[in-house]
This record gives structure tokens, C-alpha cells and sequence, in this order.
């Protein structure tokens, strides 16, 4: 075990903590933040073992994007007060379950990376993260927006999952060309710890209280 | 440089620039927010306070129409039965008696006495009487039934060229004065009153002082409640038409109030 990856263990699970110690005075999307943050822990500790084991821990990807994907989606769906974006968010959520079992059935099979579903997520974060930015120009929060949860978590995924799905393409390309990924790899780690760090500010500032949001 | 590692360049270069801007993006937003943030604020405000006049012009408005039914009924009922009370009283009868007589002389005396002040309380009432007759002319006529009250010395001066305001401001302008005019007479002890109007182009300058006692204008609010609400009405008032408002006190020297009013020379403040 890396130190960084300790490193990174140690950080969700701090996370975690502290969303389950907040949890009553978190806001609902926070609340499944917190849930999918345990859910990640959960599969980063699994796939750790199916590396030691089989030296490849893809299958969990294969279950955990689902969950990922659903968590997200749910997130956006109650950030989110468009109808119609949370009506496109529900069909979104059925249709990604849909592909990713053809996915895995038919284009990546259970021991290779489903990468092609990874990538539908980056979309649909950055989709919706854009969306929430649109959104909010349009609230009157009261609270100054450097103090407001939903911007840091937004913030998060927006330059997160673009910087993922920048990766991954280059990644690929490094793979195809025969090149040593590990960079990338270690890119990858680093932008994980940065994600987790944004992550965790926006669940210690989220406060039912101070943030209503339409349930 | 070979092909490869100029495409591993350009992807670098490319996911950089993506990641920049998206950045910029967000710097953006949040400069972005702030501004509409700013603007929404400034704009509740100005509905709060266009709620607040239209609150106070409504309070006004119904005040004016009570102090005109007030001004109709002390003319119409209280100044007729005077008015048959006197005629009743000439029409009697010399009597024999010279006490009586003497009685009847002063109850003569007395209730043509209480048809003239109701008379002058009735045209100081009332909101057309007023804006007929202008906001100098009705101040002056306030201080000459002062004057003639005899409880203290009152001194009107006007300086500059004299001209109308629009009437509503002209009455509002004379609301305040009445309003500092009732709280010298009631609080003051004063022994004089004195009343300037200046006549700018520009502007109208009002001021109304006396040599009282003064009043301690910092625990205003705490202490005396009916006296800080008069205060506080005379201040709405003139923030209604765009005036400014001044208090001055000083213990046992007296208080001055200035009402500052611009005036629109093109518009509805119209000169003489």
C-alpha cells in the first residue's frame, strides 16, 4: 500500500466522519454525498483487495460507476429545480443503468476498465454542474457565495470530472501509443486527494438551515 | 521533435488551456454573482423604500382628508351653532338689569371670540384653504394667531424672490412647520418664535426656531416617545418630497429645524 493511497483512504474516511456527524444538519443532496462517499470508500478498499488478488479490480468499477453515476444524478436531481432538467435527470439515471449493462455485456467486458461509462458520467456531472451554475445566478441566496456549499461542491465536480475526463482520453492515447502512464496515473491520485479536500469543505459549510433546497 | 511527443504536447497544452478556462469560468461566475447579488440588493431596496413612500403618502393623504372633515365639521356645526348662539344673544332684549346686561355683553364677546379662533383653526385645517392660499401665506397666518394667542413673540422673515412649489409639496412643506410650531408651543417655553423662509433659485430654505429650553436629541427615541414621533414624522415627511432635515437643540438656548428643498425650476415647481 502506497503512502499516497493511505493517504487517500485516510481523507475519505475522514469525510466520511464528519458527514455522519453532521449528517441531521446536512441537506438531503449532501446527505447522499455523504452516503456515496462511504460507497467509495467502501469499493476503493475492495478494489485494492481484487488487486492483490486477481491484479485487476475492474469489476468493481463495473458495479461502483452505477452507484457513482445514481449518486450523482440523485444529487443534481434534488440541487437542481428546473422540471424538465430533473425530469432529463430520472431518464438519464434508467437509460445510464441501461448502457452500462450493455457495456459490460457487450463492449468491456467485466475484467477490462468501462471507461466508455466513465466518460457518460464526466458528461453528465459537467452538464449538470454547468446547469447548477446557471441556476444560481438566478437565486436569492443571501449568503455570500464563497460561503455557500453548493458552490464549492459544484466547483469541485465541474473541474474534477472535466480534468478525469481530459486524463482519461490522454491516458488512452498514451496506452495506445505504448507510453508510461504512471504521470498520469499519479495526476489522477493527486486529483482525487484535491477533489475529496473541495469536497469536504463544501459538507462542513452545508447547513439545512442556511441552504433551502426544493425536495 | 518527433510526432508523438508533439501530440503529447498539444494534449497538454489543450487540457491546460480546457482547465484555464474553466477556471476563468468560475472566477467569472463568481464575479458575475456578486454583481447581480449587488443590483438585486439595490433593487429591493429601492422597492422598499417606493413601498415606504407610497405607505407615508397614504398615511398623509388620509391624515389631510381627516383634518379637512374635522375643518368641515368645525365650520359647518360647531361654527353654526355659534353663529345661532350669537344671533340669539343680539336678538335678546335689553333687560332691566345691568348685571345681565353685562353678562350677555361678555357671552357675546366670548362666543364671537370662539367663532373667530375656530374660524382660523378651521382655514388652518384645511388642505385647500392652505394650498390656496400658499405655503408663506399660511405660515404667516400661523403666526399671527400665535402672535395673537400673546403666549410668546413670533417673527416671520422671507428672504429672496417668493414662488410657488407644487401644491402638495407646499402642503407638506406647511404640515411640518404646523407640526414644529404645535411642539414649540407644547414643550418649548419659549418666549419667541421665529419662522425664515429663503428663497433660492435653486432651492427653498425653511427654518423654524425658538429660544426654549431645548431638548437632549440623543436619547430621543428611549425617552420621550410622543415628542421622538413627531420628530421622526416631520423627518418622513420632508424625506417624502426630497428635502433634507436638520435639528439642531441646545439645552436652555433653544432648537432650530432646516428643511432644504431643490427645486425644479422646469418642471412642476413652477415660479411665480
Amino acid at each position: 500500500m502506497t503512502i499516497r493511497f493511505l493517504l487517500y483512504l485516510i481523507l475519505l474516511v475522514y469525510l466520511l466522519v464528519l458527514g455522519l456527524i453532521r449528517f441531521k444538519k446536512l441537506t438531503l443532496p449532501f446527505q447522499i454525498l455523504t452516503v456515496l462517499i462511504a460507497c467509495t470508500l467502501v469499493s476503493e478498499i475492495i478494489s485494492r483487495i481484487l488487486i492483490n488478488v486477481f491484479k485487476n479490480s475492474s469489476p468493481v468499477y463495473h458495479v461502483f460507476n452505477i452507484v457513482n453515476f445514481t449518486g450523482y444524478a440523485l444529487i443534481y436531481y434534488f440541487l437542481l429545480q428546473s422540471r424538465l432538467s430533473r425530469k432529463v435527470i430520472l431518464l438519464l439515471i434508467a437509460g445510464a443503468v441501461c448502457f452500462s449493462v450493455f457495456n459490460t455485456i457487450f463492449l468491456q467486458s467485466l475484467w477490462s476498465f468501462p471507461s466508455n461509462f466513465l466518460l457518460i458520467l464526466c458528461f453528465l456531472n459537467i452538464y449538470c454542474a454547468l446547469l447548477l451554475f446557471r441556476q444560481m445566478l438566478h437565486d436569492d441566496e443571501e449568503i455570500d457565495i464563497l460561503r455557500q456549499s453548493v458552490f464549492w461542491f459544484n466547483c469541485a465536480v465541474l473541474l474534477f470530472y472535466t480534468a478525469i475526463f481530459l486524463n482519461w482520453s490522454f491516458y488512452n492515447y498514451l496506452v495506445r501509443n505504448k507510453f508510461n502512464t504512471k504521470t498520469i496515473s499519479t495526476i489522477m491520485y493527486y486529483l482525487n486527494i484535491a477533489y475529496y479536500i473541495v469536497v469536504g469543505i463544501s459538507i462542513h459549510i452545508n447547513n439545512r438551515k442556511a441552504v433551502p433546497v426544493k425536495q | 521533435m518527433n510526432s508523438s511527443s508533439g501530440e503529447i504536447y498539444f494534449f497538454i497544452v489543450v487540457g491546460n488551456a480546457i482547465l484555464i478556462g474553466l477556471i476563468g469560468f468560475i472566477l467569472y461566475f463568481v464575479f458575475q454573482y456578486r454583481r447581480r447579488k449587488a443590483e438585486s440588493i439595490r433593487e429591493s431596496q429601492r422597492l422598499e423604500e417606493k413601498f415606504r413612500q407610497t405607505l407615508l403618502q397614504t398615511q398623509l393623504e388620509i391624515q389631510e382628508q381627516t383634518l379637512k372633515t374635522i375643518s368641515q365639521e368645525i365650520h359647518d356645526n360647531i361654527g353654526q351653532a355659534l353663529t345661532l348662539a350669537k344671533l340669539n344673544l343680539n336678538t335678546m332684549l335689553p333687560v332691566v338689569d345691568e348685571q345681565l346686561q353685562q353678562k350677555i355683553l361678555n357671552s357675546k364677546e366670548l362666543v364671537s371670540k370662539a367663532i373667530g379662533d375656530l374660524r382660523d383653526l378651521s382655514h388652518s385645517l384645511d388642505t385647500d384653504y392652505v394650498q390656496e392660499m400658499g405655503l408663506q401665506r399660511a405660515i404667516e397666518y400661523e403666526m399671527e394667531m400665535i402672535q395673537k394667542a400673546g403666549t410668546m413673540k413670533a417673527i416671520f422673515q422671507v428672504q429672496g424672490s417668493p414662488y410657488r412649489l407644487n401644491k402638495q409639496k407646499e402642503l407638506i412643506l406647511f404640515r411640518i412647520v404646523q407640526e414644529a410650531f404645535n411642539n414649540i408651543i407644547k414643550h418649548a417655553d419659549a418666549k419667541t418664535l421665529k419662522a425664515a423662509m429663503t428663497y433660492f433659485p435653486d432651492a427653498l430654505k425653511l427654518e423654524v426656531s425658538d429660544d426654549g429650553k431645548g431638548v437632549d436629541l440623543s436619547p430621543l427615541n428611549e425617552t420621550a416617545a410622543n415628542f421622538g414621533l413627531g420628530i421622526r414624522n416631520m423627518h418622513k415627511r420632508a424625506q417624502l418630497i426630497g428635502a433634507e432635515f436638520n435639528m439642531n437643540s441646545t439645552l436652555q438656548a433653544g432648537t432650530a429645524i432646516t428643511i432644504f428643498l431643490p427645486v425644479e425650476t422646469n418642471t412642476d415647481d413652477s415660479k411665480q
